[in-house]
């Protein structure tokens, strides 16, 4: 059994993490049959039956236009999963180059890329999204765009951090002296070494994802209607706080959950590691 | 100290400069030419030239970046597009209020964290240690203004205790600057206490862990004590850390909060803007929020500093 056998075994050994790998198999399989399985169209409007609580026809009731609160809420599910998938893309594309590159140079390249790597993170992030959607133009490719940019320091410093822990290592040094080129011992023999820390990044910076996409569409930056994502479901619901609470109180247990999901995927996911790493091979 | 002191003012400095850059690059992201919006779309050719010269549009990008950040030193940050207001004057209007919520919500932070913290490090894996440790992976992972909104719904629609929304300055009496700021301060301040709580419960659990804190145990010192005089003391150095990073996360935080709550701070000042387009003004609170970022960043050296004496920084 290799290492890496081992440390999915123990990480499927722990209930909360088995339970949220299921839950976040359900969001996705949601996201990808929502016209399937939604019971209304999202967008059908009925200002006879506005603001109802859950009945047969409706089982979550129907919010200010009369729309289907459940069939929004699937559908719902393909936007922010969507857009933090974006982000996400957009962050290690972004970061994970960088880290390889300036963790195996050292440097200057290191030198100014960390620094402005520092600049970015001491930036507020949600104000950076905002400042940069703004000057792209408010809609939701452009907010996750800047939500990428945002996170993008985080790969960046998690890639090189392992970078340069694996870079003096007899395999790397091998590599470099049997006459391989750059790109090739960064793709060949860095990369998928450290890409298990980047896996964690992956869950954990995909919870932050969508809490920001959530933040963003309820600035009113994100998604533009009538599609609805959770957040801005949310957004509308607030005018009805009072006649119908339900309206907001479900886009933010939901968002709760998924969140929930990665970030125990996420922390079970480092904690194997950091246990696999503390033992002998 | 005085050593350190240049070195990290240098490295805030850098970090500065490198903020500016990237501020004044957000203007080179709009899509179109500035100088055609502005002129109209039926304007000449002459026209638009003569805006884009009017702008300075036609100058090199460095060359505007220099006079852009000559003047943003001086303290002019441009005026808004929406009102033609100064950006600085409009920023001391709301950055009161921003810091207020700010410190209000990281109080909230400290007073949560610390008696969770160290009651989850009491006993590490225990009962009491796995609940405030599903608490926190809760609180983290829940949306604030959701949070802010269930808050409204509980504690001033159903059970009229604080008012839903709206500010009042220091200067209108304590208590209802106090009541207006609670709900928010909460809303915020739980979320910023997530980290601190896992530092604390860490640091604290590792330093009981030690010969000298068995040593006093043995001696017959009451853990109270023991807590007091030998532990908390050596437990602080990276908690004061994490709770001065949590400054950029509560600024951004602001935003949201502030919204919900109508506060009339930076937040929806960034809101207001993105609907208007207004550049300066973002720029401004970029700016305005890094540099509050930045002073709580050299606040935590310092204290590191001051805390660990004998090492090297």
């Amino acid at each position: 059994m290799t290492r890496q056998d081992t440390l999915w075994l123990r990480l499927l050994r722990r209930g909360d993490v088995v339970v949220a790998l299921g839950a976040l198999a359900v969001f996705v399989l949601v996201a990808l049959t929502a016209p399937l399985i939604a019971p209304h169209d999202p967008v059908d409007q009925d200002l006879m039956h506005r603001l109802e609580g859950p009945s047969a026809a409706h089982w979550l009731g129907t919010d200010e236009s009369g729309r289907d609160v459940l069939s929004r809420l699937l559908y719902g599910t393909r936007v922010s999963l969507g857009a933090s998938l974006l982000a996400v893309v957009v962050a290690a594309v972004c970061g994970v180059p960088l880290g390889l590159l300036a963790g195996y140079l050292g440097r200057g390249f290191d030198l100014v890329v960390s620094r402005v790597a520092d600049a970015v993170l001491s930036i507020p992030g949600l104000v950076l999204a905002i400042a940069i959607a703004t000057a792209l133009g408010p809609n939701l490719t452009n907010a996750m765009l800047a939500v990428g940019v945002v996170y993008a320091p985080g790969f960046y410093r998690v890639t090189r951090g392992s970078t340069i822990a694996v870079r003096g290592q007899t395999y790397v040094q091998a590599a470099i002296t049997t006459g391989c080129s750059t790109p090739r011992i960064l793709l060949r023999h860095i990369l998928p070494n450290v890409g298990t820390p980047l896996i964690v990044k992956i869950f954990l910076t995909f919870g932050y994802a969508i809490l920001a996409e959530a933040s963003l569409s309820f600035l009113g930056l994100g998604v533009q209607p009538p599609l609805a994502s959770w957040g801005s479901m949310l957004k509308r619901a607030v005018r009805y706080l009072e006649q119908a609470p339900l309206l907001v109180v479900l886009p933010g247990l939901i968002i709760l959950v998924a969140v929930l999901a990665f970030n125990t995927v996420g922390d079970g996911l480092r904690d194997a590691l950091a246990r696999r790493d503390r033992e002998p091979a | 100290m005085l050593a350190f002191l240049v070195k990290r003012l240098a490295g805030a400095a850098v970090v500065l400069f490198v903020v500016s850059v990237i501020t004044f690059g957000l203007s080179l992201l709009i899509p179109g030419d500035p100088a055609i919006h502005i002129a109209g779309e039926h304007a000449t050719r002459e026209e638009i030239a003569a805006v884009r010269a009017r702008l300075g549009l036609d100058q090199p990008v460095a060359v505007r970046y220099l006079e852009w950040a000559a003047a943003a030193v001086t303290g002019d940050l441009g005026t808004s597009l929406y009102n033609s207001q100064p950006v600085t004057e409009i920023l001391a209007e709301r950055l009161p209020v921003t810091l207020s919520l700010t410190v209000a919500a990281m109080v909230v932070a400290v007073l949560i964290s610390v008696p969770l913290g160290t009651l989850a490090a009491l006993r590490p894996g225990g009962r009491l240690d796995r609940v405030i440790s599903s608490g926190t992976a809760l609180a983290v992972a829940t949306p604030s203004f959701w949070l802010g909104l269930l808050l409204i719904l509980a504690l001033a629609i159903t059970y009229p205790v604080f008012p839903a929304t709206g500010y009042r300055p220091l200067g209108d009496g304590v208590g209802d600057f106090a009541a207006h700021l609670a709900l928010p301060a909460l809303t915020l301040g739980l979320a910023a206490a997530v980290e601190p709580t896992r530092q604390l419960r860490a640091a604290l659990a590792d330093v009981l862990d030690t010969d000298y804190i068995r040593t006093a145990r043995a001696k017959g010192l009451l853990p109270v004590t023991i807590l007091r005089k030998h532990a908390i003391r050596n437990a602080a150095v990276p908690y004061v850390t994490v709770i001065g990073l949590e400054t950029g996360q509560l600024l951004g935080g602001a935003v949201v909060v502030e919204t919900v709550f109508g506060l009339p701070g930076l937040g929806t000042l960034a809101e207001a803007t993105v609907t208007r387009q207004d550049l300066p003004v973002l720029q401004g609170i970029v700016i305005a929020g890094t540099v509050v970022v930045v002073a709580a960043n050299l606040a935590v050296d310092l204290a590191y500093r001051w805390l660990t004496p004998g090492e090297a920084a």
